[in-house]
């Protein structure tokens, strides 16, 4: 089956959403040491340091308004991105509940993002069906550069 | 990869208080007091006290983590570091202060996610494998600023059972 290679990225609150296979680069599965920067956002209020980069930790379900931390496990998705071809790349930690699995995502999987997922609607490229449930293809520049802000 | 270009730099002091490290440009504090030396009984709206140093006064504040007004003296609070360079002269409680070695800062930019209206730290600095929030007199001099005269009156009433674990 042709399509493009990706990753299927699981989030506390049983959310599901899909990276780029190229865009997932490594995968902590410990908590990492996390440092605090005061006045930023709540829902990424906490720094790390990976390979000599300093990387903002991105707890989507805070982010779109979750109250209370879903209990569990958590890894720590190191992602990149660049917000012109020209540019170097960057990074950014997405908190997830489980460890990716990849998939292969082609056109004739493609779907509206559904109404119950508006709030995700700045930050997503496009959405797909995996086994019947809609799945958000995640807009890492976006999300990582500010461009989008939780309310 | 940093986002932009780092910089090598001898030129900060590590502060550590409420569990969190900052660092600051050394060349922006003028002197470190013991707290001991505090005098409780005088100073703004919002401070703790103030340093009476060559004759000249210089306000105290403490602030958390948050960088946010906590309006008394933690018990592990020994040192007041004065600034220069805001205010015309004013200080905050520490646990400590400490140099950095030569050569061993990086500076980063605050991610683009992380930029708010309220963000305190001008950057990020990585120093022996840990991160720190760069701090100037200027941006703590603008937490200070917001505390609203009014509070002077129930700061004055709770200083001396504040000041009992010194």
């Amino acid at each position: 089956m042709s399509g493009a290679p990706a990753w299927i990225i699981g989030f506390p609150g049983n959310h599901l959403a899909a990276v780029g296979a190229s865009e997932l680069v490594h995968v902590l599965a410990d908590e990492p040491e996390g440092f605090n920067v005061p006045g930023s956002p709540w829902y990424c209020h906490r720094v790390i340091l990976w390979e000599d980069n300093v990387i903002p930790i991105l707890d989507i379900e805070k982010m779109l308004g979750a109250g209370r931390e879903a209990p569990g496990r958590r890894h720590y998705g190191i992602v990149r991105y660049r917000l012109w071809p020209t540019d170097p790349q960057r990074f950014g930690a997405l908190l997830m509940d489980r460890i990716p699995q990849r998939a292969n995502v082609d056109d004739a999987s493609a779907c509206a993002l559904p109404d119950t997922l508006a709030a995700w609607r700045d930050f997503v490229i496009s959405c797909f069906l995996l086994e019947n449930r809609p799945v958000p293809i995640l807009d890492i520049s976006s999300l990582f550069s500010g461009a989008c802000a939780a309310a | 990869m940093p986002d932009s270009p780092s910089q090598k730099s001898s030129r900060y002091a590590r502060l550590v208080f409420d569990g969190q490290s900052f660092l600051m440009p050394r060349n922006q504090i003028p002197a470190v007091e013991p707290s001991i030396d505090l005098n409780i009984q005088s100073g703004p709206a919002g401070s703790v006290g103030e340093i009476i140093l060559s004759g000249r006064h210089w306000p105290v504040y403490s602030l958390d983590r948050n960088l946010d007004l906590i309006g008394r003296i933690p018990p592990e609070r020994r040192v007041c570091v004065l600034f220069s360079g805001a205010l015309d002269g004013f200080g905050i409680t520490c646990d400590e202060l400490t140099p950095l070695k030569t050569d061993d800062v990086r500076i980063h930019p605050i991610p683009g996610c992380m930029r708010t209206p309220g963000l305190s730290a001008a950057s990020l600095a990585v120093y022996s494998g840990r991160v720190a929030c760069v701090l100037s007199a200027e941006i703590i001099a603008r937490r200070v600023e917001r505390v609203k005269p009014c509070e002077l009156s129930s700061r004055s009433q709770a200083r001396p059972a504040e000041l009992g674990g010194l």
